[in-house]
């Protein structure tokens, strides 16, 4: 299983960077206004908003090329998450397409969207 | 043979450029929330959009030129991507892109400058110097910026050099027993639509070698890692039929350029 790679920090990510937790509820609402729930997951899944600025070439090459190496979405991978060091071991990227962007000399830009696989 | 022109500051593209990578994924979600995927290959594309600003003359013919020959969206031609490495395998010159002389001995897995175990020590047994090239299918005349690092235990020499047809242009420079980047920029006048990049080893010599790297620009950047895939695309066309040019002031022009890879 392939890990997301590091910047030349150590870090995988940026402030600003973003994490949410979700549930996958299926709710019926009756006609007596009650409701009958169950969960579509067994877990949260989380996704992370990474958000990478002041890139060199050499960080944008290596994210781009494992982004290619997972085929988008599909393939799925080991995630260190920034907040608290856990090691998700199946993620996969949330879109399909990689914007990056150079601006200057080492002013490399990108964003992904990293998300914790369920099944 | 098309190719995107290299503007006079031997750049291909200017800051700020955008490139998009796009996949595409087939994803079928189950109903407990599971998700079945099968990725289509196929309909991969590259696409980069480009910001040219400042042009001459020349430049703006160049293009123009460029997108009337190639029919606007209709024809393709050779891109150069300014965020890639024109090398391929560029850790690996055991890998089958890369010639090697007969007397070159390489092995594989040597602690490299960053820490790792990417270098390569070439061993010429020899007493001729030898070569370790590759040739990519990038336009001869365009100006080139060709890098390596390489250090050796023993203070000496090694040539890199640029070559096309009968045309060369090579630098001998010193190897020492700490890693440095040797950069040989070049620009040869033949016409040719293959360009190779090497290094000549000295016979007798050993030299360990990490990170090649060859861009059409005057300067080495920061090191792309390649495996299969470099930066020249071979398939590109513009992405509209309509080239939109600005003159800014007389002989100035500005003109945004879309591009990307064709299905």
């Amino acid at each position: 299983m392939s890990t997301f790679p590091q910047l030349k920090t150590g870090a995988v990510a940026q402030y600003p960077a973003t994490r949410t937790t979700g549930y996958a509820t299926q709710a019926f609402r009756f006609l007596d206004g009650s409701e009958q729930k169950f969960p579509q997951r067994g877990s949260a899944a989380t996704r992370w908003v990474i958000k990478l600025d002041l890139l060199d070439d050499t960080e944008m090459a290596q994210v781009c090329a494992f982004f290619q190496s997972q085929q988008g979405r599909f393939g799925s991978f080991s995630f260190v998450d920034p907040w608290d060091a856990t090691t998700h071991p199946s993620c996969s990227f949330e879109s399909d397409e990689l914007a990056l962007s150079l601006d200057g000399e080492a002013q490399g830009s990108l964003q992904l969207v990293i998300k914790e696989n369920n099944g | 043979m098309l190719y995107f022109p290299q503007l006079a500051s031997g750049a291909v593209t200017q800051f700020p450029c955008r490139k998009r990578v796009r996949q595409r994924t087939l994803v079928n979600v189950l109903a407990d929330g599971s998700e079945v995927k099968l990725f289509d290959p196929g309909a991969c594309r590259v696409e980069w959009d480009i910001d040219l600003a400042s042009l001459t003359n020349s430049e703006w013919d160049a293009i123009r030129h460029l997108f009337g020959a190639a029919a606007g969206q209709l024809g393709t031609f050779t891109f150069l991507d300014p965020f890639g490495n024109l090398l391929s395998w560029s850790e690996e010159p055991d890998a089958a892109p890369w010639s090697k002389d007969a007397g070159l001995t390489l092995t594989a897995g040597v602690a490299d400058p960053r820490g790792g175990t990417g270098a390569t020590r070439i061993a010429n047994a020899s007493g001729a110097p030898q070569n370790v090239a590759q040739t990519a299918a990038v336009p001869s005349w365009y100006r080139y910026c060709f890098s390596v690092w390489a250090r050796s235990d023993a203070a000496g020499q090694a040539t890199l050099f640029v070559s096309a047809g009968t045309e060369s242009a090579q630098q001998n420079l010193a190897v020492g027993p700490a890693w440095q980047r040797l950069v040989l920029g070049a620009q040869l006048t033949t016409q040719q639509d293959t360009t190779t990049f090497g290094i000549t080893i000295p016979g007798g010599a050993t030299v360990e070698l990490f990170g090649f790297q060859a861009e059409a620009q005057v300067g080495a950047s920061s090191y792309k890692a390649t495996g299969t895939q470099n930066a020249v695309y071979a398939n590109v066309s513009f992405l509209n039929d309509v080239l939109e040019m600005t003159s800014e002031a007389p002989a100035i022009y500005s003109c945004p350029v879309r591009i990307g890879t064709k299905g």
